[in-house]
C-alpha cells in the first residue's frame, strides 16, 4: 500500500516539476496560437458584419419573396410578385431614371471637378496648397442633414440669398425646390458639398504620388501643363481615380437619400425620388417589406455590377511603376 | 525674358483665383449659416443675398432652448457617438492588428469580406436592421443606435495603413523576448500610431454627432432625439419664422465637429491622402 | 559657341543663407565637364540651375551668349538624364523616346528615324515596345540616354547617371558615354561623386567642396598637379598622403629624419618653416635597412595585383601602393622622390607649385 502512495506521490512532483520547467514552444504551437489570436481578434468586427451585413442581405431575398406588413404575423409567400410590379411601375422606372440623373450630376461635381482642381492644386500654383486643402475639406465634416437644411434656405424662393443673387443678373426667380429638374440639382449640390472634400483629398494623394522626375523631365521637353496632365499625370493616377470613380458611384446612391428627405420627400410629384429614397418609403411609409426589400435588392445588384466591373478592369487600367 | 516671368505669375493668379472661387462657393453654406443666426427675423428675409448682418442679436440662439431640449439633445448626441466610437474603435484595432502582424492564410479572404462589405449599401440592410433591432427590443435606445455602426471596415483598413508603418523589427524584437500580442499591440503598436488612433477618434465621433438617417428610423421618442434629429424636426416646418433659430441651431451642432478638426485637421487629411486600397 | 558661363551666382532657398555663393564659371562648348565633388558640393544644384530647375537667387547665368535666368526649361534647349531615369512607367520604350519629339510636333516618320537611330546606338533596338518595368537598371538608363540623344540638344546634363548600377555595369556604361558624346559633341555636364567616373569620362573637371570651386582643369592636371588638400586627398584611391613636415637648415624634416632639399625646390619653398608634403601611394620608394625617412609599418594588405602597406613615418599616417611580391624587412626606410612629391601651404592648403621642368 504505502509503495502506491510512494509511486504516487513521485509521479505528483515529476508533473509539478515538468510544469516548473521552461516551456518550449514549437513553430507548429505558435502558428496554432497565432491563428486563434487572429480568429478572436477578427472575430468582434466579423461577428457584426455577419450580423448587420450579411444577414440582411439575405433576410431581403426572404422578404423580398414575401408579402409583409411588418407587424402582423403572417408572412404571405408570393414568388417573385414584388419584382414583377417593380418593374410595372412607372414611378420606380422613373425614380431610377432619377437616381442616374443624380450620379451624372455628381460625377461632374465631385470627380471630374475636384481631379482637375486638385491638379492645379499641385502642379499649377506654386504654394497654399495644404492651406486650400484644409478649408475645402471641412464641409465634408458637416452632417448632411445640416447641410441639407441650410441649403434649404439658400434655395428659398422669396429671400433666399440665391434667388436674390440671381436677380442681380436680371434672372427671374426660381422656384427651386418646387420644380423636378431644379429640385434634382439642389439634391445633387448638397451631396456635392458634403462628399466633395472626401475625393479632393484621394485625387490630391494620388497626384503627389507622381514623381517630380517625371514632371520634370516633361518640362524639359517643353511640355504644356495642360498636355502633362493629360499625358502623364492621368494615366499615373487613373488606377486611383477608377477606385474614387467606383466609390463616388456606390456611396452617391446613398448620400441623394438625406436631401431628398429633407427637401422633398420625394416630390413634387415623384420627381425627385430615388432608388433609396423608395425604399424607404415602401419600408416606413406603406409598409410594403416585400417591395422595399425588392427594391433594395435591385440597388444591391446595380452596385455589384458596377464593383465586378471595377474588380475586372482593375487590372487593365492600372500601370504599375 | 520679362514677359515669361510676367505670363508666368499672370497664369499663377488666374488658378488662384479659380481656388479661391472654389473655396468661396463652398464656404457660403457655412457662412450664410453663422451669419445669420446672428440676424434678427426681420433682416433675415429682407437682406437676401447680403449674408452680413445689419445688427447682431442673440435671440435666435436663446430661442433654440425653447424652441427644443436643447441640452438633451446634445447629451443624446453626445452619448451615441461617444459608445460608438469606443466600441468601433476597439474592434477596429484589434481587427487591423491581426491583420497586420498575424499573417495566416485566411488574411486575404478576411481582407476581401470586409471590401465586400464596404460596398453594401446602406439601403440595403437598413429594413433587416431596423426590423432586427425591433425584435431585441432596441428601438429607442442609444445601444440600438449604435449597435450597427460598431464595426467599420473602411475604419480598419486605416488603422491598418497606419500599423503598417510601424517597423516590423520592432514587433520581431519584442517577439525573441516572448512578449504576447496584446503587450505589442498596447505597448509598443499603440503608442507609435497614437496621432492616428486620436485621429481615428474624432473622425469617428464626428461623423456619429453627424449621423441623419439611422437614428432618424431608430429614435421616434422626442426624449431620444440626436441634434439633427431635432434640427430637422424644427426647421422641416415651412413657416419662416423659424429661420434664424434654424440657422441657431445649425451652427451650434457644426460648433463640435469644427473645434475637433482644428485640432487633428493635419491627421485627419493625410489619412484621407493614402488613397485607395492598397495592400 | 554653345559654352556656359556663370557671373557672380548666388541661390539662397530661403533668403537668408546661400547655399551657392559667388559662383564663376565657365564651361566650354563641346566638351564633357564633370562637376565632382562629395555629397552636399551643390554639384547638382548647379546642374539643375542650368537646366532651369532650380531658381538663381542673384547673378547671371549664361548659355550660348544668351542671359537664360528667366528662361523656362523647356526653352533652354537641354537634354537631361536623371539619376533615377524618370522613364514614364506607363509607356513603352519607344514612346518614352518619342515624347519629347511628340511635343514638338515633329512628324511621325521623322520621330520613328530618330527613335530607331538612337536605339541602335546604345543596342536596344529589341527592346522597342517594352515597358520599363519589364527592363533591367542598365537597359533603363540607356533608354533614358536615347531619350536625352534624340533631341540632339546643344547642352546635355547628367544627374549621377551610373550611381545605380552594379560596378561591372558601370565600366561598360562609361564606354559608352563617351561614345554618346561623340556623336555630335554636345557639351557635356556630368554630375558624379566618384572619381574614377571623372577621371575616366572628363576632358574637364570642377572639383567643388561646400559649393566653392576647388579646381577647375584637366583629368592630368587635377591628378598630377592638385590645387590642394582637398582635391589632393579627393582623387586617388587610395588617396595621396598628406603629412606635415618642417624646414629647417635647408633640409626637409619629417619627424626625426632629415633630408636635404634640392635648389631648384628650395626656391618654391621659400622661406616656409612648416609645410604639408604629399605623395602618392603608388609614388612610395620604399627601401630596407636605410633611406630617407624611418618607416614603420603598421599593417599590410594584399590585394592581389598590389601590396598595401599602412606605416608611420614621423608622426604621419601613410599608406604605400608597392609590387604584390615584394617583401617586407623589419627595418624600412622611405626615400623622398623629388619629381613625384607635392608641398601645400601649412597655413592655406594651397599647392605651392613646381620647379620648372
Amino acid at each position: 500500500m504505502a509503495e502506491k502512495e510512494l509511486r504516487k506521490q513521485a509521479q505528483k512532483e515529476e508533473r509539478a516539476a515538468a510544469k516548473k520547467e521552461k516551456k518550449i514552444v514549437t513553430k507548429a504551437m505558435r502558428k496554432r496560437r497565432d491563428g486563434l489570436l487572429f480568429a478572436l481578434l477578427l472575430s468582434p468586427a466579423i461577428i457584426f458584419f455577419v450580423v448587420f451585413v450579411i444577414y440582411p442581405v439575405l433576410y431581403n431575398v426572404y422578404l423580398s419573396f414575401h408579402e409583409w406588413n411588418m407587424v402582423s404575423p403572417n408572412k404571405k409567400f408570393v414568388g417573385i410578385k414584388n419584382y414583377e410590379n417593380l418593374f410595372k411601375d412607372g414611378e420606380f422606372i422613373q425614380s431610377v431614371g432619377t437616381t442616374f440623373k443624380y450620379i451624372g450630376i455628381c460625377l461632374i461635381t465631385i470627380f471630374v471637378f475636384p481631379y482637375f482642381l486638385s491638379y492645379a492644386m499641385v502642379h499649377l500654383i506654386d504654394k497654399g496648397q495644404e492651406t486650400y486643402r484644409s478649408v475645402l475639406f471641412f464641409p465634408s465634416l458637416i452632417s448632411l442633414s445640416v447641410g441639407a437644411i441650410v441649403f434649404q434656405f439658400l434655395f428659398r424662393g422669396i429671400g433666399g440669398p440665391i434667388n436674390a443673387m440671381l436677380a442681380w443678373f436680371g434672372v427671374e426667380k426660381i422656384s427651386w425646390l418646387n420644380d423636378g429638374p431644379t429640385a434634382i440639382l439642389v439634391i445633387a449640390f448638397v451631396a456635392t458639398w458634403k462628399t466633395f472634400g472626401y475625393n479632393m483629398l484621394i485625387f490630391l494623394g494620388a497626384i503627389l504620388e507622381v514623381p517630380t522626375e517625371l514632371i520634370e523631365a516633361a518640362k524639359l521637353e517643353n511640355a504644356s501643363k495642360w498636355k502633362i496632365f493629360w499625358r502623364i499625370v492621368l494615366p499615373l493616377t487613373s488606377s486611383t481615380a477608377f477606385y474614387a470613380f467606383v466609390i463616388t458611384f456606390t456611396y452617391g446612391l446613398g448620400q441623394v437619400f438625406t436631401p431628398t428627405n429633407i427637401l422633398t420627400s420625394g416630390g413634387p410629384t415623384n420627381s425627385t425620388s430615388n432608388l433609396v429614397y423608395t425604399i424607404y418609403e415602401a419600408a416606413f411609409f406603406t409598409f410594403q417589406s416585400g417591395r422595399a426589400a425588392a427594391t433594395a435588392l435591385v440597388t444591391l445588384a446595380i452596385v455589384m455590377v458596377v464593383v465586378v466591373l471595377y474588380q475586372a478592369l482593375e487590372k487593365k487600367v492600372h500601370y504599375a511603376n | 525674358m520679362q514677359t515669361k516671368k510676367v505670363k508666368n505669375t499672370l497664369k499663377q493668379i488666374f488658378w488662384h483665383a479659380v481656388i479661391i472661387a472654389t473655396v468661396i462657393v463652398f464656404l457660403y453654406p457655412f457662412l450664410y449659416m453663422v451669419l445669420t443666426s446672428l440676424k434678427p427675423f426681420a433682416d433675415i428675409v429682407a437682406s437676401g443675398a447680403n449674408i452680413f448682418p445689419k445688427r447682431i442679436t442673440f435671440d435666435n440662439y436663446i430661442h433654440t432652448a425653447d424652441a427644443v431640449p436643447l441640452l438633451r439633445v446634445i447629451a443624446n448626441s453626445f452619448m451615441v457617438a461617444t459608445l460608438t466610437m469606443t466600441v468601433k474603435m476597439i474592434t477596429s484595432v484589434l481587427g487591423a492588428y491581426a491583420l497586420t502582424f498575424l499573417p495566416n492564410k485566411y488574411s486575404n479572404k478576411v481582407f476581401y469580406f470586409f471590401i465586400i462589405t464596404m460596398f453594401v449599401p446602406f439601403s440595403v440592410i437598413m429594413l433587416p436592421n431596423y426590423l432586427t433591432l425591433a425584435k431585441l427590443s432596441l428601438l429607442d435606445t442609444i445601444v440600438g443606435v449604435s449597435l450597427p455602426q460598431f464595426a467599420d471596415a473602411s475604419a480598419i483598413f486605416r488603422l491598418r495603413q497606419s500599423m503598417r508603418l510601424v517597423p516590423k523589427s520592432l514587433i520581431e524584437a519584442a517577439r525573441l523576448d516572448k512578449v504576447p500580442h496584446m503587450t505589442c499591440l498596447t505597448k509598443i503598436v499603440m503608442p507609435l500610431i497614437k496621432s492616428s488612433i486620436a485621429s481615428q477618434c474624432i473622425f469617428m465621433f464626428v461623423n456619429c454627432w453627424n449621423e441623419y438617417v439611422w437614428p432618424m428610423l431608430i429614435l421616434r421618442n422626442q426624449e431620444m432625439m440626436t441634434i439633427t434629429l431635432a434640427m430637422k424636426k424644427f426647421s422641416g416646418s415651412e413657416g419662416s419664422t423659424g429661420w434664424g433659430t434654424s440657422m441657431a441651431l445649425a451652427t451650434i451642432s457644426v460648433a463640435l465637429p469644427l473645434v475637433l478638426y482644428l485640432i487633428a485637421q493635419k491627421q485627419i487629411i493625410s489619412s484621407f491622402m493614402s488613397s485607395g486600397i492598397k495592400e | 559657341m554653345n559654352d556656359i558661363v556663370f557671373k557672380n551666382v548666388c541661390k539662397s532657398y530661403d533668403g537668408k543663407v546661400n547655399v551657392i555663393e559667388n559662383l564663376n564659371l565657365t564651361i566650354p562648348a563641346g566638351q564633357r565637364l564633370i562637376l565632382l565633388g562629395p555629397s552636399g558640393c551643390g554639384k547638382s544644384t548647379i546642374l539643375r540651375m542650368i537646366a532651369g530647375l532650380e531658381s538663381i537667387t542673384s547673378g547671371d547665368l549664361y548659355m550660348g551668349g544668351v542671359r537664360v535666368n528667366d528662361i523656362e526649361p523647356g526653352d533652354r534647349d537641354v537634354a537631361m538624364v536623371f539619376q533615377n531615369y524618370a522613364l514614364y512607367p506607363h509607356m513603352t520604350v519607344n514612346k518614352n523616346i518619342q515624347f519629347g519629339m511628340e511635343i514638338a510636333k515633329v512628324p511621325k516618320a521623322e520621330r520613328d528615324k530618330q527613335t530607331d537611330w538612337a536605339l541602335e546606338i546604345l543596342g536596344l533596338s529589341e527592346y522597342k515596345e517594352r515597358l520599363p518595368r519589364q527592363l533591367s537598371g542598365g537597359q533603363r538608363q540607356r533608354v533614358a540616354l536615347c531619350r536625352a540623344l534624340v533631341k540632339k540638344a546643344p547642352f546635355f546634363l547628367l544627374d549621377e547617371p551610373l550611381s545605380n548600377l552594379d560596378a561591372q555595369l558601370r565600366t561598360s556604361a562609361r564606354a559608352e558615354l563617351v561614345k554618346i558624346h561623340e556623336v555630335y559633341h554636345p557639351t557635356f555636364i556630368y554630375v558624379t561623386h566618384d572619381q574614377i567616373e571623372a577621371m575616366t569620362v572628363g576632358q574637364n573637371i570642377v572639383i567643388l567642396d561646400k559649393s566653392i570651386i576647388q579646381q577647375m582643369g584637366t583629368p592630368d592636371e587635377i591628378y598630377n598637379k592638385p590645387a590642394n588638400v582637398f582635391v589632393a586627398k579627393f582623387i586617388g584611391s587610395p588617396c595621396m598622403n598628406v603629412g606635415d613636415a618642417r624646414v629647417a637648415d635647408g633640409k626637409l624634416w619629417i619627424g626625426e629624419d632629415g633630408v636635404e632639399i634640392p635648389d631648384d625646390w628650395k626656391v618654391i619653398i621659400g622661406d616656409r618653416s612648416r609645410i604639408k608634403f604629399g605623395i602618392r601611394p603608388e609614388h612610395i620608394d620604399f627601401a630596407e635597412g636605410s633611406g630617407d625617412v624611418h618607416a614603420k609599418v603598421t599593417y599590410t594588405e594584399n590585394h592581389g595585383n598590389k601590396l598595401v602597406v599602412a606605416y608611420v613615418s614621423g608622426g604621419n599616417e601613410m599608406m604605400a601602393c608597392l609590387d604584390p611580391f615584394y617583401k617586407l624587412g623589419d627595418d624600412m626606410y622611405m626615400n623622398i622622390q623629388w619629381d613625384k612629391i607635392h608641398f601645400f601651404d601649412a597655413d592655406t592648403d594651397k599647392n605651392i607649385g613646381y620647379p620648372a621642368r
